[in-house]
């Protein structure tokens, strides 16, 4: 009995030097080249630092205290909040392109390649490709717009705070929504069609079976997607940079553009790392926030 | 099919490697040059590295300069203003600054303040330029030269008149407009403000959007209607801010932000002008959209070569809207320093006189930009460039005159935050004024 | 149901495809076609086709941009970070799926945590890292910081992937006498190439396009990789004019497209094979 048992723990230790043995490079590499100098970095926060030289002008929580005070902070993060909201759409855009090429045209690998194609172009060349669609006298779009008639709606997209944000996640969509596509495609060729077939025994039409079959099956895959979304968009700055700078006045400033012009063009470091302290506070306190709803709501569906 | 796809693309990087491993080999004699400049004796070809925003012609002058100076070489890096101070912390944490580096107002105070640079009055007042036969300093207008020194104003004291950089360049702001289209409508070059207005109406009833704004330089506008409205308080006391005799507050500064908000509301700037920068402002005049651009004179060679037929090119200077001789922006936003960690100080010392020297302006690429030099004559029968030699001589606005870039916060705030949306009507003016107060006391303390 | 129902909602999810690729494709080919004209002709219209193919701009961005030498940077940093990638997240995509040790959950999130993370106000204190380990313009300075851009994304999905694999396997293969690693070397690891050729493509692309790093971090010029030196070639618009840029955008688009083209047998299959599940 003793022997099995400490068979059983000589092997549990084994398996666990090896999981450590694997997962060293990974780890020893994020602590030395992230950790290490993200603790550095968030020493900065308590001073006043301009980048050149040592940290020598203590200042304590007066970043912090500027930040907060900042109307454009709190306007960056709404941007940014904006911006995930709408870059939504790309998943049940990305599931209707799915859903088509799964369904079976003619010519499926051409189609498979042009509409993978956003997502393999870097940002620099988006964000200059469509800063040139939506120049409102030499883009295509105003062009086709006026000679649609719609001239009226040709306007300057991003020169206008209502529609700056709003174009450039436009830009962000069309961009992502290939990346979904490309997921979900994957997930639905793996679905046993015994599932549809039994659906349509039942009865259900065509968009019942999608909407009540078809989703939930692929439930696990768009979770995975939305937390993708949220944090790519949470990270983007690229295109926001190319496009419009953060743009006219902050209207299409996200926290990541905000960030960086404090620190590289208003050359205060401590300001641009007291930011992202806060701004990971802030997603901390989201994640716990929605870690005790869940856990609420599951205690309440299991009473 | 697939191995087609395969042994094409394997033909098409071989065929770039080859490419890059034969243009490669000029990078390998420039590691092979690196190798040399540990030592200096004599004989040995020194290598300094040049850092760059302007770029333009920056490179024709590099060519030039090692033709003439066979023992040195120049690693010449261009980055954009943008990166330029990423660039350049991540470069100072490495020790690796370049022996020359460009820089300008936003960037020299902290550049300054944490000891990195040379300091040039000396040999700006005593040495001799780069053809040995006048004092350096004496070949630059002077200017230009005090206007590189203000710069440094609100270091206060210890900096008072003293040179780290010297001015590359004249930045003279005038404006570039289709002379064809002008003379086909009737219009002149106008001489003053009131004509100036008359021109924009007549060509925005054309159909025309009148004249750019560029968000890279929305405070332009501003600081020329100021340079105007405020030029008999600020000419005769330019510490009026300092002192608390001028404020924000002044009607002079109201009129000066209301002015401009009008000719917005006029339409006669491009609205995409808010995020635009100076290449789209490009496009509109070639284009045949926008007939009149307030831009600097380097940008003509661009224009120069792609404007269709049916454009004439020409300048003028832009007037003044309260009557006095109109004054360009600009002066030395372009200035060139060599850093304190230079190894080969010397030779960086022959570079930067060569670039503010008349051997390196005397030459064909150099047509399109004002020198700021004492002894190049800027061609007086040059159409093209009349306006901006006109500006010029008139000399131009302090780089702080108005205070609203006495630090770069403050600078970056007012040109992307309050001004735009004061143009959109987001923020007032009596917000916008306010802000700008309590911003420039914080900054004095 | 009937067949002409079949066929009128084929031809409607053809021609939205149809649609869907043209918005996809057309900017891309817009540039394409762009940088074969002139400059004048450019300016004069963005609607016409170039009046004959005009390769100068490709010439221009090839010499004048440096491309040439900043290609072969490219590839090599590209293959080198791929490679490290791959080994990385395997292993640790592994063990974190299939073996159990203290803190499994704790390291996991360490390195998820990397998305909150923003570029920003690290790039500074990387780059000081990397100056104290005297890395300056080597390849780890390079890889490692791409390996973290990369990790979140790729330790997610295989995990994922993994995890999927039956246990079975495993202990079939324990009971024939391997050892953990055995297990992972010689059975899991064959069956795991369709995620690994997932994680090749998008590894290869992150690293391909990234240039804000690689910017700042690198100061031999002639180690640029090609995406910086498109983007520094991007700022001369005003002075050498727009086709040329063009140029240079097209040529490092184009690259990646090829490569995809070729793998995308593999990937599309190995993403249908598995790779995405919670």
């Amino acid at each position: 009995m003793s022997k099995t048992n400490s068979k059983y723990e000589a092997g549990k230790s084994r398996e666990a030097a090896l999981g450590y043995a694997m997962i060293a490079p990974t780890i020893t590499s994020f602590i030395i080249f992230l950790y290490i100098p993200f603790v550095n970095a968030l020493k900065t926060s308590f001073y006043k630092y301009n980048g050149l030289g040592d940290l020598v002008d203590f200042v304590g929580f007066k970043n912090f205290a500027n930040v907060l005070a900042d109307p454009r902070f709190a306007r960056s993060l709404l941007n940014t909040a904006q911006l995930m909201a709408i870059s939504m759409v790309a998943l049940p855009l990305g599931f209707i392109l799915a859903y088509f090429l799964y369904k079976g045209v003619p010519g499926k690998k051409i189609f498979n390649t042009a509409l993978f194609i956003p997502y393999l172009i870097s940002m620099v060349v988006v964000g200059c490709i469509w800063r040139i669609i939506y120049d409102p006298t030499i883009g295509p779009l105003n062009q086709i717009l006026k000679s649609a008639g719609l001239g009226s709606i040709a306007i300057a997209w991003l020169s206008r705070p209502q529609t700056a944000l709003l174009a450039i996640s436009v830009t962000w969509i069309w961009r992502t929504t290939p990346f979904n596509m490309l997921i979900l495609y994957s997930s639905l060729m793996k679905m046993p069609s015994d599932i549809l077939e039994a659906a349509e025994i039942d009865g259900a039409n065509g968009l019942k079976r999608i909407l009540h079959i078809v989703v939930p099956y692929l439930s696990s895959t768009f979770g995975v997607l939305f937390m993708l979304t949220v944090t790519n968009a949470l990270r983007m700055f690229d295109l926001i940079w190319v496009m419009t700078k953060g743009g006219p006045g902050g209207a299409s400033d996200v926290i990541t553009s905000y960030i960086y012009t404090k620190a590289f063009t208003n050359l205060d470091f401590g300001g641009g790392t007291a930011a992202s302290v806060l701004l990971m506070l802030l997603m901390i306190g989201i994640m716990i926030i929605k870690e005790i709803v869940t856990r609420i709501l599951r205690r309440r569906e299991a009473a | 099919m697939e191995k087609r796809i395969i042994s094409l693309l394997l033909t098409v990087i071989m065929t770039m490697m080859l490419f890059s491993a034969c243009s490669g080999s000029g990078s390998e004699t420039a590691a092979k040059t690196d190798a040399n400049t540990s030592t200096d004796s004599g004989g040995d070809v020194v290598t300094i590295r040049v850092l760059d925003t302007f770029g333009g012609i920056m490179e024709d002058m590099i060519a030039l300069f090692e033709e003439q100076n066979p023992d040195i070489k120049i690693d010449y890096e261009f980055i954009s203003a943008d990166n330029y101070y990423a660039k350049f912390t991540a470069m100072n944490v490495s020790g690796e600054v370049p022996d020359v580096i460009w820089t300008n107002a936003s960037f020299l105070l902290e550049q300054v303040k944490s000891d990195l640079l040379v300091e040039l009055t000396d040999e700006l007042a005593t040495g001799m330029n780069y053809e040995g036969d006048e004092i350096w300093g004496e070949t630059m207008l002077p200017s230009l030269l005090q206007n590189s020194r203000s710069l440094l104003r609100s270091l206060g004291g210890d900096y008072t008149d003293k040179n780290f950089t010297v001015p590359f360049t004249m930045t003279t702001v005038a404006v570039i407009y289709d002379k064809a289209l002008f003379d086909s409508l009737g219009l002149n070059a106008p001489d003053d403000w009131e004509e100036f207005e008359q021109n924009n109406e007549i060509l925005k009833e054309k159909g025309y959007v009148p004249i750019s704004m560029q968000g890279q330089n929305l405070d332009w506008w501003p600081r020329f209607l100021w340079d105007q409205y405020c030029r008999d308080v600020l000419d005769a006391k330019p510490e009026a801010f300092e002192t608390g005799e001028m404020t924000f507050q002044d009607e002079a500064i109201k009129q000066g932000l209301i002015t401009f908000k009008e000719m917005w509301d006029k339409g006669w700037f491009p609205e995409s002008g808010l995020t635009g920068n100076r290449d789209t402002m490009l496009q509109l005049f070639v284009q045949e959209e926008m007939p009149q651009l307030l831009i600097q004179s380097n940008y003509m060679q661009y224009l120069d070569e792609n404007v269709p037929e049916s454009v004439e090119l020409a300048s003028y200077p832009l007037p003044g809207v309260a009557g006095y001789p109109s004054r360009s922006m600009g002066g030395s936003s372009s200035n060139f320093a060599i850093s304190k960690s230079s190894q080969h100080q010397e030779e960086a010392l022959r570079f930067v006189k060569f670039i503010t020297s008349k051997t390196a302006f005397s030459q064909d690429y150099a047509r399109f930009v004002i020198s700021g030099l004492t002894n190049v004559e800027m061609d007086e029968g040059d159409t093209l460039m009349k306006g901006y030699v006109d500006a010029a001589n008139s000399g131009f606005t302090p780089d702080i005159y108005v205070p609203v870039n006495v630090t770069t916060e403050m600078s970056n705030t007012f040109r992307t935050d309050l001004l735009p949306n004061y143009l959109l009507e987001i923020y007032d003016l009596q917000y916008v004024i306010d802000t700008l107060d309590s911003m420039y006391q914080a900054a004095l303390n | 149901m009937s067949s002409n129902k079949g066929v009128r909602s084929k031809t409607f999810h053809f021609m939205l495809l149809l649609f869907a690729s043209i918005i996809s494709v057309y900017p891309l080919f817009w540039v394409v076609i762009q940088s074969l004209k002139t400059e004048t002709e450019f300016l004069k219209s963005i609607w016409t086709l170039p009046s004959q193919l005009n390769f100068n701009n490709y010439a221009l961005a090839w010499t004048q941009g440096g491309i040439s030498r900043y290609f072969m940077n490219s590839v090599v940093v590209t293959v080198t970070t791929t490679i490290v990638n791959i080994v990385f997240i395997t292993l640790a995509g592994y063990s974190f799926a299939k073996l159990n040790f203290r803190f499994k959950t704790f390291l996991y999130y360490m390195v998820i945590f990397n998305l909150l993370i923003p570029t920003a106000i690290i790039l500074l204190p990387m780059y000081m890292m990397i100056n104290e380990l005297s890395l300056n313009n080597t390849l780890p300075a390079l890889v490692f910081p791409y390996f973290q851009g990369f990790a979140p994304l790729g330790l997610t999905i295989c995990r994922n992937y993994f995890q999927d694999l039956p246990d079975e396997l495993m202990e079939a293969g324990k009971l024939d006498g391997c050892s953990n690693f055995r297990v992972f070397w010689n059975i899991m690891l064959p069956l795991a190439s369709p995620i690994i050729a997932t994680m090749v493509i998008l590894s290869s692309m992150q690293v391909w396009n990234e240039y804000l790093w690689a910017l700042i971090s690198i100061t031999d010029i002639t180690k640029y990789t090609l995406s910086v030196g498109v983007a520094l070639f991007n700022e001369k618009v005003g002075t050498i004019g727009y086709t040329p840029v063009f140029a240079a955008l097209s040529l490092s688009a184009l690259v990646i497209v090829v490569v995809y083209l070729l793998m995308q047998k593999h990937f599309v299959d190995s993403i249908a094979a598995g790779a995405v599940k919670e």
